[in-house]
């Protein structure tokens, strides 16, 4: 069946819906692909992130149910940056043109106005404000976007144009066809106005620099930053915030656009703080930032933004210990990844492998010295181990009896003949943290020393004769 | 607070500015040891291990690793006295070692919750992570944690390391998994085995077998030497071996006689 087809098969009088063998038989030479709905979406998801260089609020048009089919942008105060309405639709038509799209476009007082213009009628048209209801008078029926059963239907009674619906009384209307054609038939006149949802957050403070001559250099892309960085300190200062996200969007002139986001462990404005994060971030890139034949808008935003009470920063970058550590935390974070810069947390759970997490030390969530207050015991030789092995590996032991501690047992192909064993210390599964699953068996730990005087973690897994026959064994730490 | 950390800042630049030019230090080169517990051991090191330099700790054979860690972690409760440290253990190594484990840690007597862990993928990040904490004087310790013996650790590399962690007065303790010994701007190296810990039915408080086999520390009484040390949790710090037997023995005479009262 046919989804999609250009103009050229339009021409020729093939439609969607139609299935291959008809359109074949009309048009012998049609030339047929795969339709790839995955394909067309990160498409037009890709032309819209790229259109995000006119106004940060991008979203995308789609009929009830059906894959978008076009970008929706909101461009109240941001014509003015490309010289007004005019020059930025013929902008906009004239790049995507160039990087092979057969667009349309149009402006209008509404995202379904402007939508439908730029679908049924082809030169590229702006709509004064105010005239939509006229100038949408003439579009077929089919621009409200309607199910193709209502539009033979409305096409039966003998209208065809959203002005022959337009000119009915609406009761009998909402009667036949249900309220929600009236109010598509609103919304495409101008009347009711729905806002576009954007495809993205749209972050509380924007920033960007246009080049009327793309810039590639890395040197010029720095200032570029730098200068972003300080427009938005302005910004924040007036606020009294501080951001903990900060993204640069580089857009290329080709229709490539990229992300570059770095998050921080405290709110920031300072904007030789944010360059340094940014140049670590640029310089660990696996795939470096390649500006192609230049990038023309560079956008610098903060999606997240704390209170940052306006406290002078010292001039030579360093205000106390804390917020060295702080520095450093941002800067690990930055080069290697959040989440591989860790604060342990303790868990209320006895259940060894649980008792821990490790959690991005960025957070904010400060690891608490009391947490830990359950481990402490300083009369006692260390119960835990200071390395654990998670998962627990299996270990071949061998035990007097069945329910004894280990005499001799074999990891990683190494013998340890056990000298001394404590134990054991028995944990059993927790039932009310498990539900409708199997319990897994009760285990037995033991802390045993090996002839050398090596110190290891073994338990026992199944209590013997009750839980099973065969208990399992496994080595889960390694003591100092 | 803020006083007293900024007075600590100015003295650590002044001190890091004479050590640049090459002229003599004002400060007395002592202060900047922290004394380990073993009176043997802190006499040969010249009284105390040296805050200001690399110290490299080897596992005598594979078995060994947690017993080089457990030393390693015991120069850091030492050497950190209650401030933040950084573990940066490769990713590499928690699988074959095992990962760092709050509760042991808090057994072990340091305070999990001054642990910072980066587990960084390849060689590369650690060494370079490892920089930026030496160059971060909040610091306690920094503990790197290698994965067999990255040629990216070469002369160069420890040079870099070394003057940071001399400007800023921030150890660093590099925990090795084997290989071979590292060659380079080093302060010591020690060799560390499991050594049976005391009692001869329960597993007590853990015991190394060390040999330093690397001693440029200022002052140093003696190239090297072997000894045998435990880890008081509690007191956090190394004890002879000999004086804990001997304590307990006459405990356990004491314990004998019958009370007298």
């Amino acid at each position: 069946m046919i989804v999609a087809l250009d103009r050229h098969a339009l021409a020729v009088g093939l439609s969607k819906g139609m299935t291959l063998a008809t359109a074949r038989a009309l048009c012998p030479a049609l030339d047929v692909a795969e339709s790839d709905t995955l394909a067309d979406r990160q498409l037009i998801e890709q032309v819209a992130s790229w259109m995000e260089r006119y106004t940060p609020c991008v979203g995308l048009i789609a009929a009830d149910g059906e894959p978008p089919e076009g970008v929706a942008l909101d461009i109240t105060g941001a014509a003015h940056l490309l010289g007004g309405e005019e020059s930025l639709l013929a902008d906009c038509l004239t790049r995507l043109r160039a990087q092979g799209f057969d667009a349309s476009a149009a402006i209008a007082g509404t995202a379904e106005c402007a939508a439908a213009f730029a679908r049924f009628k082809d030169e590229a048209i702006i709509i004064p404000a105010g005239t939509e209801p006229q100038a949408a008078a003439s579009l077929p029926i089919a621009a409200l976007g309607l199910s193709s059963s209502d539009v033979i239907a409305l096409a039966r009674l003998g209208l065809k144009t959203i002005d022959d619906l337009a000119s009915r009384p609406r009761a009998p209307l909402a009667a036949r066809f249900g309220r929600d054609l009236l109010a598509r038939l609103d919304r495409v006149r101008g009347v009711v106005e729905t806002p576009i949802t954007p495809r993205r957050f749209i972050p509380p403070f924007i920033t960007e620099r246009r080049f009327a001559e793309p810039i590639g250099h890395e040197h010029d892309i720095h200032r570029t930053i730098l200068t972003l960085a300080a427009d938005l300190a302005r910004m924040l200062e007036k606020q009294g915030q501080g951001g903990r996200r900060f993204e640069l969007a580089f857009f290329r002139a080709d229709g490539a656009m990229r992300r570059l986001g770095i998050e921080t462990a405290r709110p920031l404005r300072d904007p030789k703080g944010v360059m340094r994060l940014f140049r670590d971030r640029l310089d660990t890139l696996a795939d470096p930032l390649d500006p192609g034949f230049g990038f023309d808008v560079i956008r610098l935003s903060v999606p997240v933004a704390e209170i940052l009470d306006a406290h002078e920063p010292d001039f030579d970058g360093r205000t106390d210990l804390a917020e060295d550590l702080a520095a450093l935390i941002e800067k690990l974070g930055v080069r290697l990844h959040p989440s591989r810069v860790m604060r342990l947390h303790a868990e209320d759970t006895h259940l060894p492998e649980r008792a821990m997490r490790r959690l991005p030390a960025q957070d904010g969530n400060a690891a608490l010295a009391a947490e830990w207050d359950l481990w402490s015991d300083a009369d006692l030789p260390p119960l835990r181990p200071i390395r654990l092995i998670d998962p627990p590996e299996p270990v071949d032991v061998i035990a007097e009896v069945p329910e004894g501690p280990p005499i001799r047992f074999r990891w990683r192909r190494v013998f340890h003949v056990v000298v001394k064993a404590e134990g054991p210390e028995r944990l059993a599964p927790e039932w009310w943290r498990m539900t409708g699953q199997a319990l897994p068996p009760t285990r037995d730990y033991y802390r045993v020393e090996n002839e050398q005087g090596a110190r290891f973690w073994l338990f026992r897994a199944g209590l013997y004769e009750r839980e099973t026959h065969e208990p399992r064994w496994f080595i889960q730490g390694l003591f100092g | 607070m803020p006083i007293a950390s900024s007075d600590l800042q100015s003295l650590r630049q002044s001190i890091s500015k004479i050590g640049r030019d090459g002229s003599a230090r004002p400060m007395d080169p002592v202060s900047k040891k922290m004394p380990i517990g073993h009176p043997a051991l802190d006499q040969v090191l010249g009284g105390g291990l040296a805050r200001d330099a690399l110290h490299e700790v080897v596992p005598q054979s594979p078995s060994d690793l947690a017993a080089a860690t457990g030393f390693a972690l015991g120069l850091i409760g030492r050497l950190a006295q209650g401030r933040d440290w950084v573990w940066i253990g490769e990713e590499m190594t928690r699988h074959e070692g095992g990962q760092a484990y709050g509760p042991g840690l808090k057994n072990f007597g340091l305070d999990p919750a001054r642990l910072l862990l980066v587990a960084p993928r390849v060689a590369e990040d650690g060494l370079k992570a490892a920089e930026d904490a030496l160059r971060c004087a909040a610091l306690g310790a920094v503990l790197l944690e290698p994965w067999g013996h990255p040629k990216q650790l070469d002369l160069v590399a420890l040079r870099r390391l070394s003057l940071a962690a001399e400007e800023n007065t921030v150890p660093l303790i590099i925990l090795r998994h084997g290989g071979q010994s590292l060659a380079g701007s080093l302060r010591t190296r020690w060799r560390v085995a499991a050594a049976p810990s005391q009692g001869r039915e329960s597993v007590g408080n853990p015991r190394f077998a060390l040999t330093l086999l690397l001693n440029r520390q200022a002052g140093a009484q003696g190239a090297g030497g072997s000894w045998t040390t435990e880890w008081s949790h509690g007191e956090r710090l190394f004890r002879p071996t000999d004086s804990v037997d001997h304590l307990s023995a006459s405990a356990d005479r004491q314990a004998e006689t019958p009370d007298a009262a």
